[in-house]
């Protein structure tokens, strides 16, 4: 697709962190990261630290949803950073990047936890958006005074970003809810005691396809609310 | 295939080192066998729990041209060579392999908090320095002992130190670590931490122990710590196993002279009336409360003192006075008895919510440590997931233990 003058490219990327994969995972709706992949063109890809915590934590704690993950893998729907990939997508030096991510994930990894750090570092050196729940994380690098690369997306951004492109439709978005809850766990205020549906009026989406109306609320809801607006590149 | 080696060498077992890591078990057999590289994330966190430096653990990573059968033969861990002792089981090698993971978020927690306390190292380097090695040792221990006192602070008012020890320790930068663990170790001396800012830590075996027994098994590390670690890199001692080996007497001595020197006997007997040639079991009792040792130092360190006979000790030996003890002081009573007997509100870092659990393994961290590390998440200087990862617990159980802490702003979305 020939990019439109004045509108941004997409990311060749999002970095995803384990908190936000493990929901997308337990929620069993690993569609729209397929429909980033094939009608946007953009790779969800997490950092090995992630790729290590993220399958220590299905193994322990959700062992059914293994097949789902693996499946996710398999089908690369999910790919791990790597030099290869950095430059399929047409990134120069590939392995200087590597490198810089390494140094200042260990970095972050003083303040947050291995896979927030690594992801975020990522999500910097390639300055492409990173896919984290941790807003605690994102805040205690910020307070550090430590630029994060915005905007920073969550699980539901990413299901009802599926919604949106007509991936899921609403019933997958209230069994997605579901099993969150089911698993414990946590949920975004704005879908706490409501459907995803009735919460939609406190939820302002980050990841928006331009070719489909946006929905939910209008303007920012919360402090680390920024959107980005994403391009079909296949038609 | 160095990853697998090393291991081998340590005998550690696959499955727990994933666990420790946190990495899928099949992932970290992977890496074992050397189907993927050992990723860069993981070499800080594997150098130091295995005690091989980061650059070792590179250069022989594959693809280097340095076989497998070198890297065996050279570059076996040498904390773990006396960790292969057949009289240790596999649960001691892994609370130490927990304890030097403590280590390595120690040092992380220290250059957050912008302090690394190693005032031990004048103080071991001068007792190391003064003591001279061709003098027997006992007088050496004895030497060690009163340099050790008196450079601490801990000679003041010549009454007991037990309940000194551990705070004076952890203000100089050594790491204590009380834990129970169902093995012969009674306890241990080794270093955690990276290379260069290694730091010594003692280890005592609190299962089926006392305080009074834990505080001489405790001095009996230090006095490893401060003449053996540079030679042995780890000193293991075993329960009920006397040895006339120097370094033991050496350390023993240490021990003893430091906890229950004559002039604390003389202060303990003058305070209460103390009759030496007649000592009852409530006598006995108070020595052991206000010296803050086992029955069976105190009484070996008076025998040294020439204040009893060699008769007297062992019938002095064997006088039961654990009720008499326990009358006089609240160390006497076990963590439970403990709590319940205290009217105030524990901080939320003692007891069982100091114990972190790795498979079939449990470790009580240090209390200072628990709380400084809730001090730097309440500060917002590190995340909950970070701190949680400090604590080695996972996200629900942290919550469910400190959640009432948090301050509001750092709730995860």
């Amino acid at each position: 697709m020939t990019p439109t003058p004045g509108v941004p490219p997409n990311p060749a990327f999002i970095v995803a962190d384990t908190s936000a994969l493990i929901q997308i995972i337990v929620s069993e709706e690993i569609a729209p990261l397929r429909v980033l992949k094939q009608d946007f063109g953009i790779q969800v890809v997490i950092h090995e630290a992630v790729e290590a915590e993220l399958n220590w934590r299905i193994q322990k704690k959700f062992p059914e949803k293994r097949p789902i993950l693996k499946k996710a893998f398999t089908s690369k729907t999910i790919e791990v950073l790597s030099r290869a990939i950095l430059d399929g997508s047409g990134y120069k030096s590939g392995n200087a990047l590597i490198d810089q991510i390494e140094i200042l994930g260990q970095r972050f990894s003083a303040r947050v936890d291995r896979g927030e750090a690594y992801t975020h570092a990522a999500g910097n050196v390639l300055s492409v958006p990173a896919l984290s729940q941790d807003i605690a994380a994102i805040w205690n690098l910020i307070n550090e005074g430590i630029d994060i690369h915005r905007p920073i997306l969550r699980a539901f951004d990413v299901l009802v970003f599926g919604v949106q492109t007509g991936a899921i439709d609403w019933e997958a978005c209230a069994r997605a809810r579901k099993h969150l809850i089911k698993a414990k766990e946590t949920l975004l205020p704005s879908f706490q005691n409501c459907s995803v549906e009735d919460g939609m009026p406190q939820f302002y989406l980050r990841l928006c396809s331009s070719n489909s109306p946006v929905i939910g609320a209008q303007t920012p809801v919360e402090k680390l609310d920024e959107r980005i607006y994403i391009r079909k590149t296949t038609l | 295939m160095i990853l697998k080696n090393i291991l081998e060498s340590t005998k550690l077992d696959a499955n727990f080192c994933a666990d420790l890591l946190g990495v899928a078990t099949d992932q970290f057999h992977e890496w074992l066998i050397g189907t993927r590289p050992v990723p860069r994330f993981l070499l800080p966190e594997l150098s130091s729990i295995l005690g091989v430096s980061e650059k070792i653990l590179l250069s022989f990573s594959p693809g280097s041209g340095k076989s497998a059968a070198f890297a065996s033969a050279t570059l076996a861990p040498a904390i773990w060579y006396k960790l292969r002792d057949a009289k240790l089981v596999s649960a001691d090698r892994e609370l130490v392999a927990l304890i030097r993971k403590l280590g390595f978020f120690m040092d992380q927690l220290a250059i957050i908090r912008g302090e690394k306390l190693r005032r031990f190292e004048p103080i071991f380097r001068g007792i190391h320095d003064k003591v001279h090695r061709a003098l027997p040792p006992v007088v050496q221990g004895r030497e060690a002992a009163s340099e050790f006192r008196s450079m601490t602070d801990l000679d003041h008012g010549q009454s007991g130190i037990g309940e000194w020890i551990r705070p004076t320790l952890r203000k100089l930068g050594v790491l204590v670590v009380e834990s129970p663990i169902k093995s012969d170790v009674e306890g241990c001396a080794f270093s955690v931490g990276s290379d260069c800012s290694a730091t010594p830590c003692v280890y005592a075996n609190s299962y089926k122990s006392t305080w009074f027994r834990r505080n001489g098994v405790i001095l009996h590390e230090i006095g490893h710590a401060i003449f053996d670690l540079e030679s042995d890199q780890v000193s293991i001692d075993y329960k009920e196993e006397t040895s006339d080996e120097l370094k033991e007497l050496r350390a023993q001595t240490f021990a003893q002279e430091c906890l229950v020197p004559k002039a604390v006997l003389v202060q303990i007997s003058n305070r209460f009336g103390i009759k030496w040639d007649n000592l009852t079991s409530m006598s006995i009792a108070q020595l052991m409360a206000y010296s803050h040792a086992e029955q069976r130092l105190v009484l070996k360190a008076a025998h040294d003192a020439e204040l009893i006979d060699t008769e007297q000790l062992q019938q002095y030996t064997n006088v039961d006075c654990s009720a008499d003890v326990r009358q006089l002081t609240t160390h006497a009573l076990n963590t439970r008895e403990y709590l319940r007997s205290q009217a105030f509100e524990m901080p939320k870092w003692i007891a069982e919510n100091r114990n972190t659990e790795l498979g079939r393994r449990s470790l009580r961290l240090p209390s200072l440590y628990v709380g400084q590390v809730l001090d730097a998440w309440t500060n917002q200087q590190i995340s909950e997931g970070k701190a949680a990862e400090m604590l080695m617990v996972d996200r629900d159980t942290f919550r469910s233990r400190f959640n009432s802490l948090s301050k509001g702003t750092e709730k995860a979305a």
